[in-house]
């Protein structure tokens, strides 16, 4: 029961990953390889907040959120108010593995290769989610927080101006708008999201070190919402549901574990590659990916 | 110490400009940011470590050039050719480059195992002169590295087929328009970019060894003297990768081996806002020329 | 009556070539400009550098009197200066009417945290902006399009999409960069149409256009531009021709 209970945690930390990179990527049309930047600096900061500080969960995650945003949100909207298309993509690169370079060799912060075991659970007013029925409460709390907000933004008109954003941006300049403005809230929420995520993972797993955020991991939150598809919620969720049930029915069909993890990438990469030639829009999902 | 870190630079540098080169042509003529270069650098070596035991060295070095050529043939066949036919943009061949290069990574880690794999074995002979020491792998790949590029540069700049290749990074519609059979083109380019990248790994698998994971740094690596050193000129991308073999080596020798990359990309963003000119930054195209 | 916008002593050179020579030109609300000449001549530089994509290395761009020679493009659309592109920009991917509502001008709805604080502020500007769109689109006979991608829809209505968004940003000066390239003869017709009955409403337009009979139809007054200068042309010399 654990079992299903902890594969259903993670499913969850991937359609809340999943949910905020779609905002990015199919609302504002950022292509972008740092998602686990985002998610691991959320990771790490709600970690150091509560080992070292002796922050409450929620307060930490709090104050995480606010670190992440001035950090990797800016930084990020800079950058894309600079660089174009594959030049941006590229620069989300640059920041992915700048980012992992910063968490393996600051030492001092973040204790590199060694990691940071014993992240305390979250607590609440005396509730403590340590068991993993009471953490899949608490996250299922979070996903569904993620998924009415996205379902309720994607009506209101600012995330319409995002979609413009995506769709043109020297159009939208002689309209009077200013695209690098919508580009930070479209990156501000993602960032948001992607700080829980972490968050919800680093407590979950009690242990965080550098391999869980690496340049892989951002090519996979990225691939779950391209096989999904994008710009609406049925996509990310039905990605990352993918994604994760995968090795559940090749184990089904018999196949080692020993293998199944390669296995897994493999089947989902050729659906990534079939995806994009055959149905742009993904599985489920509303926009086709463009240049 | 520091001529031998100079040297070993230089070194460094000439494996990556291979890596780089091959890269540098499918990018300028097919506009394909190639991922997948990466996978293809690995796949080289571990063919040929299959490959070995049972047609020697001579023979597995060539079957495995001949190997390399018909992987990048076959990727430009199966995945991005489609694409082109449907003029795809630039950014879903991005995406089906990652998914090719986790598709290869991940049949060789099934096949081969994740560990590191070093080709040779034999005891290291190297050659001393006075407080410098070079390897003897460090002296393949120098004698390899030096005329295989020489090699590459002849073939873009003198015959036939380099004409094409050029005449496609300048202008595709023109040079179709000139009669030039572009989807040949395209394949002679995968299929040299990746014999490129696969010398590169088969000198590096003799030295320091490659494990499944290891072509991804080298691509982005390649990717980035791609850029700094100007996506047309071959001779940039060559001093680029010599530049920031050195800064990599400078960095491994002062910092630590880990900040290598960081580094890199440092320095790869800060060329890209610092040259706001020219290809990185986009123009506001109110023309539509 | 005040000039709208005055142009002065514009210069602009590209390595050595000169796209835009000494000009000097004035335009009346109210009234619509017509500027021909051949490719190359400096329509769309000059286009550019009065909508402020371009700097001009000399001279000075005034509107309503105020000196917006070194504004961005945000400021001077803000302040009315509209902009039409001879290919027609819209938002591709939303629906015709999202096109038009996100043209409006909604400044509560921008930010994040009014969806808190005012939700019946920005409800209300919703209601006014959808009637505003939807008169707009039934004056230019979009209200059957209304609800489809604006990809879809032809070159011609592209163009009417471009031209009511800029009307829905409450544009007053329209500089419209060929508005009749590239569509039919009868498009063509409904197009001037509608720039007529714009003029009728107080709006000013300047217009790049090939065709000089259409343009000394339309225009109140029409110049050609050669080599960077501006020069102004009457009907007689038209007649000329």
């Amino acid at each position: 029961m654990n079992y299903v209970i902890n594969i259903l945690i993670i499913l969850q930390i991937y359609i809340i990953l999943a949910l905020s990179l779609n905002l990015k990527t199919g609302f504002t049309g950022l292509l972008s390889l740092c998602q686990a930047a985002f998610y691991g600096t959320g990771a790490y900061l709600t970690s150091i907040l509560m080992v070292d500080i002796g922050l409450n969960f929620f307060t930490a995650l709090f104050f995480a959120i606010i670190i992440n945003i001035t950090l990797n949100a800016s930084i990020t909207t800079w950058s894309a108010g600079r660089l174009r298309n594959l030049y941006f993509t590229l620069g989300t690169i640059a920041l992915q593995i700048v980012f992992f370079g910063v968490i393996y060799n600051w030492q001092a912060l973040t204790r590199g290769p060694f990691g940071i075991p014993g992240i305390p659970k979250p607590e609440l007013a005396g509730l403590i989610f340590n068991t993993p029925l009471k953490f899949f409460i608490l996250t299922l709390f979070f996903t569904a927080s993620a998924i009415l907000f996205f379902y309720w933004f994607a009506k209101t008109p600012l995330c319409k101006l995002l979609e413009c954003t995506r769709d043109d941006e020297v159009w939208l300049t002689v309209l009077g708008k200013r695209p690098a403005y919508y580009k930070f809230v479209s990156i501000s929420i993602t960032v948001v999201f992607a700080t829980i995520a972490g968050a919800l993972y680093a407590t979950f797993t009690s242990y965080i070190d550098p391999t869980s955020f690496t340049l892989d991991e951002s090519i996979l939150v990225l691939t779950i919402i391209l096989v999904g598809g994008t710009g609406n919620i049925m996509g990310p969720v039905s990605g990352a549901l993918i994604y994760v049930l995968l090795p559940e029915a090749l184990r089904f069909v018999n196949m080692p574990d020993s293998i199944a993890a390669n296995a897994r990438m493999i089947i989902y990469a050729l659906i990534l590659i079939f995806i994009v030639r055959l149905k742009p829009n993904g599985l489920f999902g509303k926009f086709e990916i463009r240049g | 110490m520091i001529i031998q870190i100079l040297i070993n630079s230089l070194i460094n540098g000439l494996l990556l400009a291979l890596v780089a080169l091959g890269f540098h042509i499918i990018f300028s003529a097919t506009k394909i940011f190639h991922i997948a270069h990466g996978g293809i650098f690995v796949a080289g070596v571990y063919f040929f470590l299959w490959a070995n035991p049972f047609v020697g060295l001579a023979y597995g070095i060539i079957l495995t050039i001949v190997f390399a050529f018909l992987l990048g043939v076959i990727i430009e066949w199966l995945v991005y050719k489609p694409l082109f036919n449907k003029s795809g943009s630039e950014n879903i061949a991005l995406i089906s480059s990652l998914g090719v290069y986790v598709i290869i990574i991940n049949i060789i880690a099934l096949l081969f195992g994740n560990e590191t794999k070093i080709l040779d074995n034999s005891i290291r002979k190297s050659l001393t002169l006075g407080e410098i020491i070079i390897t003897k792998p460090q002296l393949w790949q120098f004698s390899f590295s030096l005329p295989l590029i020489a090699l590459f540069l002849m073939f873009i700049k003198v015959t036939r087929y380099g004409l094409k290749i050029r005449a496609i990074s300048d202008n595709p519609l023109l040079a179709r328009v000139m009669g030039i059979n572009t989807q040949r083109i395209r394949y002679i380019v995968f299929g040299i970019g990746s014999v490129m990248s696969v010398s590169a790994a088969l000198l590096k698998g003799f030295d320091t060894g490659i494990d499944p994971y290891s072509g991804m740094a080298i691509t982005l690596s390649a990717a980035v003297v791609v850029i700094i050193g100007g996506t047309d000129s071959l001779y940039g991308t060559i001093f680029a990768s010599i530049m920031l073999a050195i800064i990599q080596n400078f960095t491994e020798f002062f910092l630590s081996a880990q900040w290598r990359d960081t580094v890199t990309f440092t320095i790869l963003i800060l060329v890209m806002l610092w040259r706001t000119e020219g290809i990185l930054q986009f123009r506001l195209r109110v023309d539509e020329k | 009556m005040e000039e709208l916008l005055i142009i002065r002593d514009l210069n602009k050179h590209y390595d050595g070539i000169i796209a835009v020579d000494k000009v000097n030109f004035t335009i009346m609300p109210g009234t619509i400009t017509g500027i021909y000449g051949d490719n190359g001549a400096g329509k769309t530089t000059l286009f550019n550098i009065i909508s402020g994509f371009e700097k001009a290395d000399m001279g000075n761009v005034v509107f309503e009197g105020e000196d917006i020679t070194r504004k961005s493009v945000i400021y001077r659309s803000r302040k009315g200066i509209g902009r039409l592109f001879q290919i027609p920009r819209i938002f591709s991917d939303v629906s015709v009417l999202d096109n038009l509502l996100a043209a409006g001008n909604n400044h509560e709805a921008k930010y994040l945290h009014n969806y808190v604080l005012k939700p019946a502020a920005i409800r209300q500007n919703i209601l006014k902006d959808r009637d505003k769109a939807k008169n707009i689109l039934k004056e230019f006979n979009l209200t059957s399009k209304a609800g489809l991608k604006a990809f879809e829809l032809s070159v011609g209505e592209k163009r009417l999409l471009s031209l009511c968004s800029l009307l829905m940003n409450e544009a007053k000066l329209l500089l419209l960069d060929e508005p009749f390239a590239g569509i039919n003869e009868i498009a063509a017709l409904q197009i001037q149409n509608y720039l007529i009955s714009l003029k009728s409403r107080g709006m000013t337009l300047v217009m790049i256009e090939h065709d000089k009979t259409k343009l000394f139809e339309l225009a109140d007054s029409v110049y050609e531009m050669k080599q960077g200068s501006l020069l102004k042309k009457t009907s007689t010399s038209h007649a000329n021709y």
